[in-house]
C-alpha cells in the first residue's frame, strides 16, 4: 500500500482546516446579513441609517462570496472534472442576474442576456453556479462607474471533438486590473503580491474553470484603444441532463 | 399557526431563526443542538413540528443522518434542510430534506420556503 505523499498530507489538512474556518466565518455572516435585514424592515427608518445598512449588507455579501469562492476552491482542487454533476447554466445566469443588485445597492444595474438558449446543461454543479455569480460580480466590480451595464451571450464551442458551453460577459465601462493589461493570467501567479490588486475574483473564475475542465480568458474589448471595456469568457464542458 | 424544530448546534443561529420566525408569527415548538437531541426530542414530544429547520455539520449526529432517521420513522415530515454545504444538497435530499436553502441565505427566502413547505400537501 502506498502512502500519500507529505505534501498532499499537508495540502489535505490545510484545505480541511480552511473549509472548517470558512463554514464558521459563514454561520457568522449569515447572522450578521440577517439581523441587518432585520433593521433594513423597520417601518420609519431614518433614510440615512437605511443607506448605510445597506452598504454594510452588500459588504457582508461580498465576504460571504469571497468565502464560497475560498471554499469552493479547496474543493474543487483534487477533484476532477468528472466528479461533478451537470448543471443548467442558464438557470444559473438568471439566478446570479437576480442576485447582482444585491451586491451593488448604490449603482444601476443592468444585465442584458442575449441568448436565446433554452438550457445549457454543463459539468460543474453548485461549483458551476459559484463560477456564474462570481463572474458577473467579477466583471461588475471592474466597474467603477454608477452604472453597471453587461451584456451576457451564450454559445457553444467544440474544440478537438469536445463540445463546450461558453459564457460572455461584456461591458463597455469595465477597466481590466493594470496587471493583466500587460501580463496573462498565468503570469501574474509568479509577480510581486504587492502589485497583485483587485485580481483575486478573475483568479478564483481561471483556478475553478480548469478543474472543471474548461478554459477562461479575460480580456480589453478595445485593446488598440484607451478606451475601457472587458470581457470575461468562460467555456465548460457540456454535460447531459443531471 | 405553523410549528417549528430548529436544529443547529450555533447558539447564535438557534437565536437568529427564533428572532425572525416568532416575529414573523411562527411558534418555535423547541430546539436543539445536534442531530441526536433533535431525534431524542422528535421521538418524546406528542406535539409534531409543521416544519424542521435542520443544519448539517453538527456534533453527535449530522443533519443528514438526522433527517434520514426522522424520515424514516415519519415519512410525511417536512424538512427544509439549511446548510454552508452546497454540495451535501444532494444526500439532504436524498435522505428526505423537501428544500434546500444554502447559507448565507436571505431572510425573506427562509420565511418563502417555510410558506411553500408549510402549505404543500406532500
Amino acid at each position: 500500500m502506498r502512502s500519500e505523499p507529505p505534501i498532499r498530507k499537508k495540502e489535505q489538512k490545510f484545505g480541511f482546516t480552511m473549509d472548517l474556518l470558512g463554514h464558521d466565518v459563514l454561520n457568522n455572516n449569515q447572522a450578521v446579513l440577517s439581523y441587518l435585514e432585520l433593521i433594513l424592515a423597520t417601518p420609519g427608518l431614518d433614510p440615512e441609517v437605511k443607506r448605510y445598512a445597506a452598504k454594510a449588507a452588500s459588504h457582508i455579501r461580498a465576504s460571504t462570496g469571497l468565502m464560497v469562492d475560498m471554499k469552493t476552491m479547496a474543493i474543487t482542487r483534487f477533484a476532477g472534472p468528472e466528479s461533478f454533476r451537470a448543471t443548467d447554466l442558464t438557470k444559473a445566469m438568471e439566478s446570479a442576474i437576480h442576485e447582482l443588485p444585491k451586491y451593488f445597492p448604490e449603482k444601476k444595474v443592468d444585465v442584458r442576456l442575449t441568448s436565446d438558449v433554452k438550457s445549457a446543461y454543463a459539468t460543474g454543479n453548485k461549483v458551476a453556479e459559484n463560477l456564474v455569480l462570481n463572474l458577473l460580480v467579477s466583471i461588475a466590480r471592474l466597474n467603477s462607474t454608477d452604472k453597471i451595464n453587461v451584456n451576457v451571450t451564450l454559445s457553444e464551442r467544440k474544440v478537438e471533438g469536445r463540445a463546450y458551453w461558453c459564457i460572455k460577459l461584456e461591458d463597455l465601462n469595465a477597466e481590466l486590473p493594470r496587471i493583466l493589461r500587460t501580463e496573462t493570467i498565468d503570469s501574474v501567479c509568479k509577480q510581486d503580491i504587492s502589485r497583485a490588486v483587485k485580481l483575486a475574483e478573475i483568479l478564483f473564475a481561471s483556478v475553478v474553470s480548469e478543474a472543471l475542465g474548461g478554459e477562461f480568458e479575460a480580456g480589453e474589448m478595445r485593446p488598440r484603444s484607451k478606451q475601457p471595456g472587458v470581457y470575461l469568457k468562460v467555456c465548460l464542458r457540456k454535460a447531459g441532463r443531471a | 399557526m405553523t410549528s417549528v424544530l430548529i436544529v443547529d448546534d450555533e447558539l447564535f443561529i438557534v437565536e437568529l431563526y427564533r428572532d425572525i420566525l416568532q416575529l414573523r408569527g411562527y411558534r418555535v415548538l423547541g430546539t436543539a443542538f445536534d442531530g441526536e437531541e433533535a431525534l431524542r426530542k422528535y421521538v418524546s414530544s406528542s406535539d409534531k413540528p409543521d416544519v424542521i429547520i435542520m443544519d448539517h455539520r453538527m456534533p453527535v449526529m449530522n443533519g443528514v443522518e438526522a433527517t434520514r432517521e426522522i424520515i424514516r420513522m415519519n415519512p410525511s415530515q417536512k424538512v427544509i434542510f439549511v446548510s454552508a454545504d452546497v454540495l451535501v444538497e444532494k444526500e439532504a435530499r436524498d435522505a428526505g430534506a423537501i428544500e434546500f436553502l444554502p447559507k448565507p441565505f436571505r431572510m425573506d427566502d427562509l420565511i418563502e420556503k417555510m410558506e411553500k413547505v408549510a402549505m404543500c400537501k406532500c
